[in-house]
């Protein structure tokens, strides 16, 4: 894709797309021959190329293609419209919960959908056939019509990928495939690493290029970025949903974390932290690095950093320590890690480093809430950690730091 | 100066504004104008003559009669911290989820109201930067005055356009269906809502609101709905610190257990106790609980 038609509004042929429903959404390629496979069944994409972004479609089974929805009809909120305001609970008293309950045959419910009646319709009258459904509490009533939605349709927003769409995708789908890595927590991330258009970036990305592409979105293909990536090759899939112009994409420089060193003839920082330098040891063995990898590491000695990202698999301890004489000086770094303990060793060891003023340590949190009226609440379930973050600015090697010689406290207050 | 690193010299110039680290606790945002009558920076380490800090280099210490100091180079993040207050302000948590909400990106074109301290504008203008535009509005005369002021002296008036007027009734001016995003933080946001409507992109326009009590979500979701908005979604969001610690604790020794007997002989212990050490985070006894509901949807036509 190039930059001019990046951000143009009709979805064209071999887009990536996100396909958004509430509370789930995927991202897939649409165009001739291209399918999406949604709750075991495979659908064509074919017809929605032309349409503009935003567009509402609905999978027609009986046609075997995506149709466009108009605004207004559908709405996921309308399937709850039949509770009253002001009513938060039925009574249920004369509830009696067996598979009777529910008038309306399976056999029924396949011929409507054959017939190509609209999801909407199927879930009334699932609703109108529940002989309980009236004397549900309103949360059974709620839960009821969400079990039957995600059975029984097949609508959805197609819109443009973007961070927080990515996010959505990955957090709703696999999660532990970018370390747990929450959309708050990157947004968080990208505020202490102040980064923007122009800058000099590093990432050292273990979570399959999406701080890459977090960083590319936030720079807009201005600028370079150095992407550290675990493995000979980088692998990049959440980056590669975005479509990102093909000339942005050259300003970033990969390299493997299985080349780091090659950045630096003195491994001076190693004096803190951790293991001394040991002169009379042999020099590391020199891979032999191909064109782009060395371009990378020729880039990264001639160019200071304005930012450094870390969220990665590896205990971030050495790798932190490593590249911080990378950044220029008053520049931000920050470290997501799922767990607490090797991020509360790598405080210490960057506090006692001398390099870094700032350095903090937080647990990120974030709630969502149902408002309806008279039946606000927060969500029943929440996300139970967004992991942890380490934060701080760079400031020329304090020598003469060791732990009480300076101003700073122990304390983490910011 | 500059808020941009492609713009940023390395050591302190006259008229930058930059940021003074005394200590985890204390920093102060600093305008080195040799022409307005402020001569120095008083510090708890001694005063700071502007005339001698001109020069020095960021992230390098300054030394003063009873300490040293950092100066650093300013980012919206710092500014939020140490920015005089005129109003409530939003901070780093808010700030983040609000960017990442609204799809900001350099090119965006975004509205804000009300201006406040400007404490989120600064976030949105290096975000947007530098081809996208904030337009921001606030009622209240002065505070636009001020605003357009350090936007001047912040290197940001080629992003941002502070305009004074009242929203509820004006809303945003001649602009209509061009904005890519609009955040209200409004003691009545509903009010502003059919406005937002009309300067927003009929394609997906991105609105935010802020809002600190449940009372006002409830409004606000009710209008929003009403003016045909979707995907309205409503969150929490807070960072909690850590204190970072290693501690220590007494550990008691069975005096029964072979093992442990030898130990303490070992040991010389006199009481049944050895010392345990381990680094730990600790979540201080009181921590921010709620700044505000964040509420977001999306306006298709
Ligand atoms: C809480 S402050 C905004 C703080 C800002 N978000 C920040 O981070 O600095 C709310 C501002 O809205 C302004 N305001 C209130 N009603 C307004 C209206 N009808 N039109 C424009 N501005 C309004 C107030 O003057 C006040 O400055």
């Amino acid at each position: 894709m190039d930059a001019d038609t990046f951000d143009a509004n009709i979805i064209k042929d071999s887009d990536r797309v996100i396909f958004q429903r509430k509370d789930w959404s995927k991202d897939g390629i649409v165009g001739h021959g291209k399918s999406l496979v949604i709750s075991k069944l495979k659908t064509k994409t074919d017809d929605i190329v032309g349409l503009a972004y935003g567009t509402l479609v609905e999978w027609n089974k009986h046609a075997g293609k995506f149709e466009r929805v108009e605004e207004g009809e559908l709405e996921d909120d309308d399937f709850t419209a039949d509770v009253e305001d002001g009513e938060t609970g039925g009574d249920n008293r004369n509830l009696v919960d067996n598979s009777t309950a529910q008038s309306l045959t399976t056999g029924e419910i396949t011929a409507m959908k054959a017939q190509g009646v609209k999801g909407k319709e199927i879930i009334d009258s699932l609703v109108q056939n529940s002989l309980t459904f009236e004397t549900r509490q309103e949360y059974a009533k709620e839960k009821y019509i969400q079990k039957k939605k995600d059975k029984h349709v097949f609508r959805f927003r197609i819109l443009r990928p973007t961070l927080r769409l990515v996010c959505e995708v990955y957090g709703c789908g696999k999660p532990q495939r970018i370390n747990y890595l929450r959309l708050d927590t990157l947004a968080i991330m990208l505020s202490n690493s102040n980064i923007h258009a122009g800058s000099n970036v590093m990432v050292v990305d273990g979570v399959q290029g999406l701080l890459l592409a977090a960083a590319m979105e936030r720079m807009g293909g201005r600028g370079k970025i150095v992407h550290v990536h675990p493995g000979p090759q980088p692998i990049i899939p959440a980056y590669e949903v975005f479509g990102f112009p093909e000339e942005w994409t050259r300003s970033i420089y990969h390299l493997s974390i299985d080349n780091l060193e090659v950045i630096s003839p003195t491994v001076e920082i190693l004096q803190n932290g951790v293991e001394p330098l040991e002169i009379s040891e042999p020099p590391v063995k020199r891979r032999k690095l191909n064109d782009a990898q060395q371009e990378s590491a020729r880039f990264i000695k001639n160019h200071l950093m304005d930012s450094l990202m870390i969220a990665s698999k590896h205990h971030p301890k050495t790798i932190l320590l490593f590249l911080l004489p990378f950044l220029g000086l008053s520049r931000n770094f920050v470290v997501h890690s799922s767990f607490r303990e090797p991020l509360v060793e790598t405080f210490q060891a960057v506090r006692s480093s001398g390099r870094a003023v700032r350095v903090c340590l937080n647990e990120t949190w974030l709630r969502l809430y149902q408002v309806l009226p008279s039946r606000t609440h927060p969500e029943n379930n929440m996300s139970g950690s967004g992991g942890y973050l380490l934060s701080g600015t760079t400031v020329e090697k304090d020598s003469s730091f060791s732990d009480g010689a300076s101003n700073e406290t122990a304390r983490n207050f910011d | 100066m500059s808020f941009f690193n492609q713009n940023r010299k390395d050591t302190v110039a006259a008229g930058d504004v930059i940021i003074v680290y005394i200590d985890f606790t204390t920093m102060l945002a600093v305008h080195v104008d040799l022409s307005a009558g402020k001569t120095a920076i008083h510090t708890k380490y001694g005063a700071i003559p502007f005339q001698s800090i001109i020069g020095h280099r960021y992230g390098t210490k300054f030394r003063c009669k009873n300490g040293y100091v950092q100066l650093l180079q300013p980012t919206p993040e710092l500014w939020t911290k140490t920015m005089p207050f005129r109003t409530q302000i939003l901070y780093l948590p808010d700030i983040s989820m609000i960017l990442m909400q609204l799809d900001l990106k350099p090119g965006s074109v975004v509205g804000e109201s009300g201006t406040g301290s400007g404490s989120l504008s600064h976030a949105i203008a290096r975000t947007v930067a530098p081809h996208g535009h904030l337009f921001t509005f606030d009622y209240h005369e002065l505070r636009v005055l001020q605003f357009q002021k350090e936007i001047n002296s912040h290197g940001l008036a080629s992003v941002v356009t502070a305009q004074h007027s009242d929203v509820y009734k004006d809303g945003y001016g001649t602009l209509d269906g061009v904005l890519d995003a609009i955040l209200l933080d409004l003691p009545c946001p509903w009010f502003a809502v059919p406005h937002a409507k009309k300067a927003l992109k009929k394609s997906g326009g991105r609105l935010g609101s802020f809002s600190p009590c449940i009372e006002q979500v409830q409004r606000t979701c009710k209008e929003l709905k009403a003016h045909g908005f979707k995907d309205i979604v409503t969150l929490e969001c807070l960072m909690r610190p850590l204190e970072v610690k290693t501690l220590t604790m007494n550990c008691w020794i069975p005096t029964q257990a072979e093992a442990n007997t030898d130990e303490r002989r070992d040991n010389k212990l006199k009481t049944p106790f050895s010392q345990v050490s381990f680094p730990t985070a600790i979540v201080p006894w009181e921590v921010p609980g709620h700044s505000g509901f964040l509420t977001f949807a999306s306006f298709y036509s």
